[in-house]
């Protein structure tokens, strides 16, 4: 076809309409995305998956096991196997949680603060951060290492997705390697892990952790973990 | 980078993280399939396919790695389905799209011409314009890619993207 032949000459007067396409189609982008219930769908088929691996480890694993130790091995791997991994999930562990994605619907905002949204873990509420431009767009509810943790999902009017995790139970120590700094009193560890930049603190003995694209300036992820709303979010 | 073979040990793909890539997969399957419905059956094929079993890649970009795998799931399923007589669903049985950060009604609309535009593209120049423009590859990726040399994307991407704006004027005529 002629149109595929790259070394045909451009006609000067078609710049300006790529450059309107160019415009449309990030506008077309920016506003799109996946919906909640292909989100969910998803999410299912990958516990189910998940699911489907672990039995296939076991059942590896006890092959290989009973053959050789006996009755004494297969009892080893069934404690290994119920008590897991045990102790307190790591700080990357948890923003992992984050790259899962939503799968219930935003939190809407809490009346009688309007700094806060309906959405809370033992007694710990995200913030609402209309005021600065990032919106919940979705949620989801997990368990860590045994701990309940909670993600709410809050986007930009770019459509740039930040996810904010309040992790149940006892906080947990950040990173070693974190960078600390400080804003509004609240002490804040920001580490990067695979093109994210994850921030960390603590609110009323919870460990919170904020992750983003790294293309998300660090001074504004700063800004949303630190902000206090005139006071309605309590640290 | 995409495409490229990189030394070192395979690593396992971890499904956890694949949720990170939904939004720019489904975008790129709707501008393949030129239907919302038809994107998301494409998205939930490809996330079922990877997921059945353990996928193990020697570089680090799990994006490329999906977008292959949903451009082969459309060429080999999609487009013979779609080829097929389908009756067009009616305006109320469409489940809206999430337009969360839309902020105006029309907006959306322009969006779904848009979509529907690019998949209406001639494959290479579609395929250029969703590597680049929609799923956010670099020229290079998008080049190893699509087995082409990088100015052919970027002649490919510059005709692509005229048509496209042409497609939402109709008073002008085709550059392609």
């Amino acid at each position: 076809m002629q149109a595929g032949d790259p070394n045909l000459p451009l006609d000067p007067a078609d710049e300006r309409l790529a450059e309107r396409g160019r415009a449309l189609i990030a506008a077309a982008v920016a506003e799109t995305r996946a919906p909640l219930a292909l989100r969910e769908r998803i999410e299912a088929d990958r516990e189910r998956s998940g699911a489907r691996g672990a039995g296939a480890r076991r059942r590896r694993l006890r092959g290989l096991l009973i053959p050789a130790g006996g009755l004494v091995a297969a009892v080893a791997v069934a404690v290994v196997i119920m008590v897991g991994g045990g102790g307190a999930p790591s700080v990357l562990a948890t923003a992992s949680l984050a790259a899962r994605g939503p799968v219930l619907p935003a939190p809407a905002e809490n009346e009688a603060n309007d700094a806060l949204l309906k959405s809370s873990i033992d007694g710990v509420a995200f913030p609402y951060w209309g005021p600065l431009k990032w919106e919940s767009v979705g949620a989801r509810d997990d368990k860590i290492e045994g701990r309940d943790a909670k993600t709410v999902y809050y986007a930009n009017p770019a459509g740039v997705r930040a996810a904010y995790t309040i992790l149940g139970g006892d906080k947990i120590d950040p990173p070693s390697d974190a960078e600390k700094h400080t804003r509004n009193g609240v002490n804040l560890y920001v580490v990067e892990n695979n093109g994210r930049r994850i921030v960390t603190w603590e609110r009323n003995g919870h460990t919170c952790v904020l992750s983003a694209p790294a293309s998300v300036p660090q001074q504004k992820l700063l800004q949303l973990a630190a902000w206090d709303g005139g006071g309605g979010v309590p640290f | 980078m995409l495409g490229a073979v990189v030394s070192g040990p395979p690593r396992q793909l971890d499904p956890a993280a694949l949720g990170d890539h939904v939004d720019r997969l489904y975008r790129a399957a709707w501008a393949l399939c030129g239907s919302r419905e038809d994107a998301e059956d494409l998205v939930q094929e490809t996330f079922a396919k990877v997921l059945a079993k353990p996928r193990f890649l020697r570089n680090d970009d799990d994006l490329g790695y999906l977008l292959r795998v949903l451009r082969n799931t459309f060429f080999s399923r999609h487009r013979t389905a779609m080829r097929r007589p389908q009756a067009a669903p009616l305006p109320e049985e469409v489940e809206p799209a999430d337009h969360s950060s839309a902020t105006r009604p029309d907006q959306a609309v322009e969006a779904r011409q848009v979509f529907e535009y690019i998949a209406a593209l001639p494959d290479a120049f579609r395929d250029a314009l969703v590597a680049v423009d929609v799923v956010g590859l670099s020229y290079g990726e998008a080049a190893k890619l699509l087995g082409t040399k990088e100015a052919t994307i970027t002649s490919r991407l510059y005709r692509a993207r005229a048509q496209v704006a042409r497609g939402m004027d109709p008073s002008r005529e085709s550059v392609l």
